[in-house]
């Protein structure tokens, strides 16, 4: 029973953060209509206890199920089994997450159909499952994971010259909003999986983080290619963004989401797994809560936080930039607190370490990471105007440099935080909010603007993990050199 | 039962998620220095819960060594300190420990206070992952009230394999069970018959003296010295 509560207690001081923000923007920016107000309660609520048992029936069902696949594909010990799985579950997994599809309809939308939904979500699809049997292949042969994405940035960079300057962004947004809440504790489940079984605890230690880091490399690379083919760069198409999010809608899509991973369960356990009937009801338990929990959660994601998000926005079109950037950066710094990948992260590090890294510092380094990336964001659209590419080359070339400074584990922790942070909570409300700004009150967007928000979350945080592993690193040594001193 | 007394005692501390710091620095307040501290998961055996499947709390379990008289009173405070008389808040034992290498705390052993009679014993059966299950089953069956499940791995040099570049080892669960003495031989011949332990790569069963435990719900609370 305390440990229930615990959760609970846990996910509510999360959620109070975003809730306290709020509401001081109501009283000393400006105030909401009641209704609105209202419905960011309820929301808020909705929110809070969704967060709450999703993360249950993820601790009972997705991440024992991710890892007995991990562990199943790899003992297979032949090589085509485990390639195989590994692009069929990224593919399956992919096609299934609400969140990318929601991206790729606006990419149709604001491209003015040039660039197809179906065969965005396709290659997208396609690169995961390419990409997660990559990572997996990298694991088994000891691959270093530096030589990876060294390996995938070189190829990023190279496709980046060839592809119109506003459209980096849409590659990045897109690849941020793939790992979502359903893939993410899955795919960090399967690498957990793997790595637990290795004979060297270290190896184990860093072999558990990566594999989001390299998916989303993927995706990148996938829509990149595709937009080697769209030359329009220029584009300033005016459409209407749509709000509508239906109970039922929303529903299905966590339906829709969850669905792959449902049947693989099942037919998993009936064809190899064949657990014990007690253990196997847990599994079924697990995803009856998952789904109740990513329902409320999404529902009050959509119903509460998305207006009021993206009247903060209107509201401070106005205002002073000082004003802008504090409240763009308390936004990010707090909203990622209620992000759910995250504390699936940040969880599977305290347990992986054992404690040494410490849940609460990664928590801190991403939330500061997004606090910066909305202020550089902010910096970009408001203050000066200058393509998303200055932002993300210098970004990730200091990414790939710091990689050769900070720890090994903390390469794959940082890579995997890029991902992790632009879920669902950026996908919604700090986009919300940055298209608020970026639009006024007509509900009026441009290419331009529209996207590049999810690309600098997705950044930032891999730098500030990966400094943070650089100052354990000097803590590290000073500790143990005071100890030989003494 | 006498138990060999050289005035070191190891202090196991089993709490909640989280609470593995409050212990430490209870301890520490009680010149209980260092502390090592690594994950399992508790057993509950309440009926919804378990129905729900919501029935496998974290649990961090935290070793401290020491001697015997700073053991006794750090115990005590941790006890008090964390609530342990109510359910769910966690159980601390100490169990006679032969000596301590590497520790400042090792030249302080305490006065050799007579033997510590012992009434309670540590149960600990590792198994191949998965099988802990079984375990409990067996445990429960034969009078065990709680146990505490460890995730680890490796075992003897001739079961290291390889997949492909990946050295790996066969994955383990040890069952940690505290039972009285007159339960030790019921629980453990029940496992070792349902588990088939006396054959070769079965697993191993070890029992140790505990010297004091507090915050069980058995019967026997706090055994007195």
């Amino acid at each position: 029973m305390y440990e229930l509560i615990k959760k609970f207690r846990d996910v509510f001081l999360a959620v109070l953060p975003v809730v306290a923000v709020v509401l001081v923007s109501h009283f000393f920016l400006s105030p909401f209509a009641p209704a609105t107000l209202g419905h960011f309660f309820i929301g808020a609520l909705y929110v809070w206890l969704g967060l709450s048992v999703f993360l249950i029936g993820i601790e009972i069902a997705i991440t024992p199920l991710g890892e007995m696949v991990g562990k199943k594909i790899a003992r297979s010990k032949k090589l085509w089994i485990i390639l195989g799985s590994g692009f069929l579950l990224g593919f399956l997994i992919t096609i299934a997450e609400p969140d990318l599809l929601v991206v790729s309809s606006l990419v149709d939308l604001l491209t003015g159909g040039d660039i197809n939904m179906l065969s965005l979500v396709g290659i997208v699809a396609l690169f995961i499952g390419i990409f997660i049997a990559i990572g997996l292949f990298r694991i088994l042969f000891a691959i270093p994971l530096y030589q990876i994405f060294l390996g995938c940035y070189a190829i990023i960079f190279l496709l980046m010259l060839f592809v119109g300057d506003s459209l980096h962004a849409i590659a990045f947004d897109v690849s941020g909003a793939t790992t979502g809440a359903m893939t993410v504790p899955f795919v960090l489940a399967i690498a957990l999986g793997i790595a637990s079984m290795e004979k060297s605890g270290k190896g184990a230690e860093k072999d558990s983080f990566g594999l989001i880091g390299i998916a989303s490399a993927g995706a990148v690379i996938s829509v990149l290619l595709l937009l080697l083919f769209y030359r329009n760069g220029s584009h300033t198409t005016i459409v209407n963004v749509n709000t509508d999010h239906e109970f039922l809608t929303i529903a299905l899509q966590a339906f829709v989401g969850l669905l792959p991973l449902f049947i693989l369960g099942v037919a998993g356990n009936l064809l190899f797994f064949k657990l014990r009937y007690r253990n196997f009801r847990r599994i079924l338990f697990g995803f009856f809560y998952t789904y109740v929990g990513l329902l409320l959660f999404l529902y009050g994601v959509y119903s509460g936080f998305l207006d009021v998000g993206r009247l903060i926005g209107t509201e401070l079109e106005t205002k002073a930039i000082p004003v802008i950037l504090l409240v763009g950066f308390c936004l990010g710094f707090f909203a990622i607190l209620a992000e759910p990948a995250v504390y699936i992260l940040t969880g599977q590090i305290n347990h992986v370490t054992s404690g040494f890294v410490s849940k609460r510092l990664v928590l801190l380094s991403l939330a500061l990471g997004v606090g910066i990336a909305l202020v550089l964001n902010l910096i970009r659209t408001r203050v000066v105007d200058f393509p998303i590419f200055y932002l993300l080359l210098p970004g990730y070339l200091l990414a790939l440099g710091l990689m050769f400074v900070a720890p090994k584990l903390f390469v794959g922790m940082a890579f995997d935080a890029g991902g992790v942070a632009s879920g669902p909570i950026a996908a919604t409300f700090i986009l919300a909010f940055s298209q608020g700004i970026a639009l006024g009150n007509d509900n009026l967007i441009r290419l331009d603007d529209a996207f590049g928000m999810i690309a600098t979350v997705a950044l930032v945080p891999v730098l500030m993990v990966e400094i943070l592993g650089v100052i354990y690193k000097i803590k590290v040594r000073k500790a143990v050199q005071a100890h030989e001193n003494q | 039962m006498k138990t060999n007394d050289t005035g070191l005692a190891l202090v196991v501390a089993i709490v909640p998620e989280g609470s593995a710091k409050k212990v430490i620095r209870t301890a520490r307040e009680n010149n209980l220095s260092g502390a090592t501290v690594f994950f399992g998961r508790g057993t509950c055996q309440k009926g919804i819960l378990t129905f729900l499947c919501l029935d496998n709390p974290k649990r961090e379990i935290v070793l401290m060594a020491g001697g015997a008289k700073e053991s006794q009173l750090a115990m005590q405070a941790i006890y008090s300190k964390l609530k342990m008389a109510k359910s769910g808040q966690g159980i601390i034992y100490s169990c006679p420990l032969g000596d301590i290498i590497g520790s400042s705390t090792a030249g302080t052993k305490s006065q050799n206070e007579g033997s510590v009679p012992s009434v309670m014993k540590a149960i600990y059966t590792i198994v191949d992952r998965g099988k802990a299950d079984l375990v409990l089953d067996s445990a429960f069956s034969a009078g065990a009230t709680g146990a505490t499940i460890i995730n680890a791995r490796g075992s003897g040099i001739h079961e290291t394999e390889k997949i492909f570049q990946m050295p790996i080892e066969p994955e383990k669960e040890i069952v940690l069970i505290l039972a009285d003495n007159d339960l030790v031989d019921k629980i453990t011949d029940k496992i070792r018959k349902d588990l088939e332990i006396d054959l070769a790569g079965k697993g191993i069963i070890f029992v140790h003296d505990v010297a004091k435990a507090y915050g069980l719900r058995s019967d026997v609370k706090n055994i007195k010295a």
